[in-house]
């Protein structure tokens, strides 16, 4: 194992522990501590992707990140206050575009990850099932997300966090095509909780809806 | 999948359930928030398939997948602070 390579797990264990932190801090936390920890884990593990590669095209990419997170944080801070729960939906549903391009990307690729045997032209069968899974998951998500913004009922119903489990169950899929130990953690951890509160929500819990968030009892 | 990678899985998933369990019903959107976060992690897959993958396409898909995920990630971090802002400056009864 080389040093690079201890490095990189050392970093994905801060990263899986900071998310840990975040959803075992958030029914408790009255700062904004927990989101603070989430959004460090899941930078972290970014930082590990890019010092873990040879990347070839780093402008394109530098670009890309720059040009999305402007777009982005423009969105979110010039969106109505009262319609957050719609762009909740919206970048969920983004998420998981992002997630079924992603994948896309892989089937079209599948070389360039030593997902094909040597000596043959097909993908291996395993990761062509990862592969369908990442993007039907991603696709369901996306489907969700979309239904969800017509119908204009983004806050606290059970579909938002069926969407949600589904995007991290899709991560979770990519990771393991992808051999990256911390995004399978993420994916694992926000999949398997959002499908247990959509159960909850689903099995008759009543939690306050995204929308009254600002309204206390 | 190697039985490391498995052992992870199982690891993270029954954390994260054990995590939804336990959450009080009235603080689900605060949890949600940062479930959000977290979902956004799709942003380091995407920034490995840019940087990685050979043929234009696919490049092409990556770098797509890499700003809607960027956006994403970016946008999550901005509402959830928002949405915090504004759950402290709420008037208490």
């Amino acid at each position: 194992m080389t040093a690079a390579s201890d490095t990189i797990i050392l970093v994905w264990a801060i990263a899986a522990l900071l998310l840990i932190f975040s959803l075992l801090a958030a029914p408790a936390a009255a700062k904004n501590t927990h989101n603070h920890a989430a959004a460090m884990g899941v930078l972290l593990l970014g930082g590990a992707a890019v010092y873990d590669m040879d990347i070839i095209n780093m402008p394109e990419i530098a670009g890309a990140l720059v040009i999305g997170g402007a777009a982005g944080m423009m969105l979110a801070r010039e969106w109505p206050a009262a319609a957050l729960p719609i762009l909740m939906t919206t970048l969920l549903g983004m998420a998981s575009g992002a997630e079924v391009c992603s994948a896309i990307a892989i089937w079209l690729n599948p070389y360039a990850f030593g997902l094909v045997a040597e000596g043959s032209q097909d993908v291996i069968a395993y990761d062509k099932l990862m592969i369908l899974f990442a993007l039907m998951t991603a696709g369901m998500a996306c489907i969700l997300a979309l239904i969800l913004g017509i119908r204009r009922n983004g806050g606290g119903s059970g579909m938002l966090c069926l969407a949600i489990g589904m995007v991290g169950w899709s991560a979770s899929g990519l990771a393991l095509l992808l051999q990256n130990a911390g995004l399978l953690m993420a994916g694992g951890l926000s999949g398997a909780a959002g499908f247990g509160i959509a159960l909850r929500i689903f099995r008759g819990a009543r939690p306050k809806r995204l929308a009254d968030m600002g309204r206390r009892p | 999948m190697s039985p490391v990678f498995l052992s992870l899985f199982l690891l993270a998933s029954m954390i994260g359930a054990a995590c939804a369990w336990r959450v009080p019903s009235d603080r689900i959107p605060d949890f949600l928030a940062v479930l959000l976060l977290a979902s956004s992690a799709c942003i380091v897959g995407a920034l490995t398939i840019a940087a990685e993958t050979a043929s234009a396409a696919a490049r092409y898909l990556g770098l797509a997948a890499l700003i809607i995920a960027s956006a994403s990630f970016c946008g999550n971090v901005v509402i959830t602070r928002r949405a915090k802002k504004s759950q402290s400056s709420a008037p208490r009864p």
